[in-house]
């Protein structure tokens, strides 16, 4: 990984952890059972459709500085669009998981907001997940591949993951 | 920057300068944190895919006049989008961390207002610089090619599309009328924002013989060739996508102005109506004229439309239906809190020791619980309030102007205590009843250091506290009952700021008698219990 990377996450976490220290304890932002729900979601999601070996070989690739191959490109940004879309769907899962005991508890206030606090919290996860970090490690890739975003419809993207 | 592009940068920010004017001071609208996690985030997120050289080369490609090469206009139009993505993510966590960060402290939903107006004002800057992002995205994407010249050629004039759009518009017009009163759903500035600022931000991408051309095709009906169908789509769409954005940005305005009132709910129904009235006419421009408008130019050339375009737009509304059900869910849990209060009995209402009034003031003509009075928030609140021999007392914390309202509502006025001696009882009445503070009528807004009654007399006698009045960062209002661990001081007062929360004592003109005890209705609704209560109020008198 390139300083630029390293630079840009940490650019992108600490302004969202110090906005949020700004306004409270940071604790306030950390839930066990969202993260898990999430953890969950891409690691089982990722293993249904990939080996560990395949996952393993489309990281290193990323993580090496300078070019990369256009196929092994297409493969990683194959992997985070997988990985962004899991995410997104974990957080969706989260929300709905909060939101049901809430709406069912709405005449006890106690209740409600640790439940919204879940589903507010995996939600948060999964968009700082998919969009700030998978989605630009995506292009990222395709960019180093030198592949346009026009050829990166699912289409090609699966073919990526064949070859 | 051309000249058109400049001035409808001008037009679109004037235009929302002067939306966020009409609703609220303009300081409510600049909040650093929530400036600082777009820009922080949006470029963070950046830089993950591109370096530093490329971001400004792409900035300056859109800064400089003229065509873009074709390889070039693709990185930076690919480049641009990208960083409407991050800013529209951005928006999205910001008030995902602010919700969480409220539902930590949701002791006092009225005090919930303005830190939720901050998690919205993140999703209006990011929806504003989406809103740039994307131009200049469309912008490359115009310039990649020369300007095609209008074909002069023989074209019939399409009628079924005057029909079309007749249909339409009278299919609303006829909705509208049968669901409500029309004038309810016509509000003049919501349309200028969003009509006008979509006719003005279309020049922040288009030059004005670009959109001029397009938009002269509209009525012809002869076939199109395929560039000139992908132009009239790229711009049909963008028309499409702004009136969105500058509806989203109207109802963000309207919600962070609604959110400022949170105090009287009462108040915020009109006003939130009108914020949402900005979404529904950005949504209709663009779903029923501008989406059309698009898909018309790729029919009439024959060509089927883009996947990689139309599934961006999915993903983009994907994000804008989440945002909308986080809100939802939070309103719903706001309107569960603020109801929450008015539910039933479930425990001492600021009352001494936790007994109630009735049992405190054996010896007085005291009807407990005590609910009256139309349109206010106390009404529900029925335990927080008890009649005691011609005064109203309320423990619960409330804003003077709604603890004003109240009293008049029960036919009364707030307790002007004009001797010594009805300031000691009504004093004595609080020392043994709660140890809350509550509000006294009388001011020194006009003059400071001279305190008036409502009715303009001046205050005759001395009841301050020690040290008091000491005005200490303006307080021009007064309390008395500031108990302070001590339970002999309820007529001495101290002066607050009026945007205090305190609670109340009215003074009626017709004392409320005690009702027979068999008759008292107490799980009946509030208008009924009123009700019975006059009646029987009047037996009394006779």
């Amino acid at each position: 990984m390139s300083t630029r990377t390293w630079l840009a996450f940490f650019l992108l976490f600490s302004v969202i952890v110090g906005v949020t220290a700004l306004g409270a304890p940071l604790h306030v932002i950390v839930d066990f059972s969202a993260l898990l729900i999430l953890v969950g979601a891409l690691l089982g999601g990722t293993l249904l459709a990939y080996s560990t070996g395949e996952v393993r070989r489309l990281l290193r690739a990323w993580t090496t500085p300078g070019p990369m191959e256009p196929v092994l490109a297409l493969g990683a940004a194959a992997l985070f669009r997988r990985l962004s879309g899991l995410s997104i769907g974990a957080g969706m899962v989260g929300l709905l998981v909060g939101l049901v005991p809430m709406i069912a508890n709405l005449d006890d206030p106690t209740l409600t907001g640790p439940a919204m606090a879940v589903a507010v919290l995996s939600l948060l996860y999964g968009v700082v997940l998919s969009e700030l970090v998978f989605r630009p490690v995506m292009a990222d890739c395709l960019g180093r591949g030198r592949l346009s975003p026009e050829n990166s419809t699912p289409d090609t993207l699966r073919k990526g993951v064949r070859s | 920057m051309t000249g058109s592009r400049l001035f409808a940068a001008v037009l679109v920010l004037g235009l929302i300068l002067g939306a966020i004017l009409l609703n609220s001071p303009l300081a409510v609208f600049i909040h650093l944190p929530s400036v600082l996690l777009v820009l922080g985030v949006t470029l963070g997120g950046i830089l993950v895919s591109h370096t530093p050289a490329k971001l400004t080369g792409g900035i300056r490609g859109y800064l400089s006049r003229g065509r873009l090469d074709p390889a070039q206009a693709d990185r930076n139009a690919a480049l641009f989008g990208q960083l409407a993505d991050l800013a529209l993510a951005s928006g999205l966590v910001g008030p995902l961390i602010g919700i969480a960060i409220i539902l930590t402290n949701l002791d006092d939903p009225a005090k919930l207002g303005p830190p939720m107006a901050v998690c919205l004002l993140t999703m209006f800057y990011a929806v504003v610089c989406q809103l740039v992002f994307h131009s200049a995205a469309a912008d490359c994407l115009a310039r990649k090619e020369p300007p095609r010249k209008p074909r002069p050629s023989a074209d019939r004039f399409a009628w079924r599309k005057v029909v079309g759009l007749g249909v339409v518009a009278g299919g609303l017009v006829v909705a509208i009328v049968l669901h409500s009163p029309p004038l309810v759903l016509l509000h003049a500035p919501s349309f200028c924002l969003v009509a006008v600022g979509t006719a003005a931000g279309i020049f922040l991408s288009h030059t004005p013989s670009d959109v001029r051309t397009v938009l002269a095709g509209f009525f012809g009906s002869r076939d199109l060739e395929e560039p000139e169908a992908q132009d009239g789509f790229a711009l049909y769409s963008r028309l499409a996508d702004l009136a969105v954005e500058m509806g989203l940005i109207g109802t963000l305005i309207g919600v962070v102005a609604v959110l400022q009132s949170l105090d009287d709910p009462t108040k915020v129904g009109p006003p939130m109506a009108v914020a949402l009235l900005t979404l529904l006419y950005g949504v209709l421009l663009s779903e029923l004229v501008f989406r059309p408008a698009a898909s018309d130019c790729l029919v009439r050339a024959g060509v089927t439309q883009d996947p990689a375009r139309s599934r961006r737009f999915h993903r983009i509304m994907g994000l804008i239906g989440m945002l909308n059900l986080v809100l939802l869910s939070f309103f719903v849990i706001l309107l569960a809190i603020v109801n929450y209060g008015r539910g039933p009995y479930v425990g001492p209402v600021g009352w001494l020791d936790g007994e109630t009034p009735d049992v405190l003031l054996p010896e007085l003509d005291v009807v407990f619980p005590f609910g009256a009075g139309p349109s206010s928030l106390l009404e529900e609140r029925e335990h927080a309030c008890a009649s005691v021999e011609g005064y109203v007392i309320c423990t619960e914390p409330t804003p003077l102007a709604l603890a004003k309202r109240y009293c008049e509502s029960l036919g009364g006025a707030m307790v002007i205590l004009e001797t010594e001696q009805e300031n000691r009882r009504v004093g004595g009445l609080l020392d043994r009843l709660s140890y809350r503070a509550v509000w006294v009528a009388a001011t020194d807004r006009e003059v400071e250091g001279q305190w008036n009654w409502p009715d303009g007399t001046k205050l005759a006698h001395d009841p301050w506290l020690v040290g008091e009045p000491d005005d200490m960062g303006e307080e021009d209002c007064a309390s008395m009952n500031l108990h302070q661990g001590d339970p002999h001081h309820g007529g001495e007062w101290n002066d607050v700021g009026c945007e205090e929360r305190l609670g109340v004592v009215c003074e009626l003109d017709e004392p409320v008698r005690k009702q027979p005890a068999e008759e008292a209705p107490m799980e009946a609704e509030p208008p009924v219990a009123e009700e019975g209560k006059g009646a029987s109020g009047e037996e009394g008198d006779q």
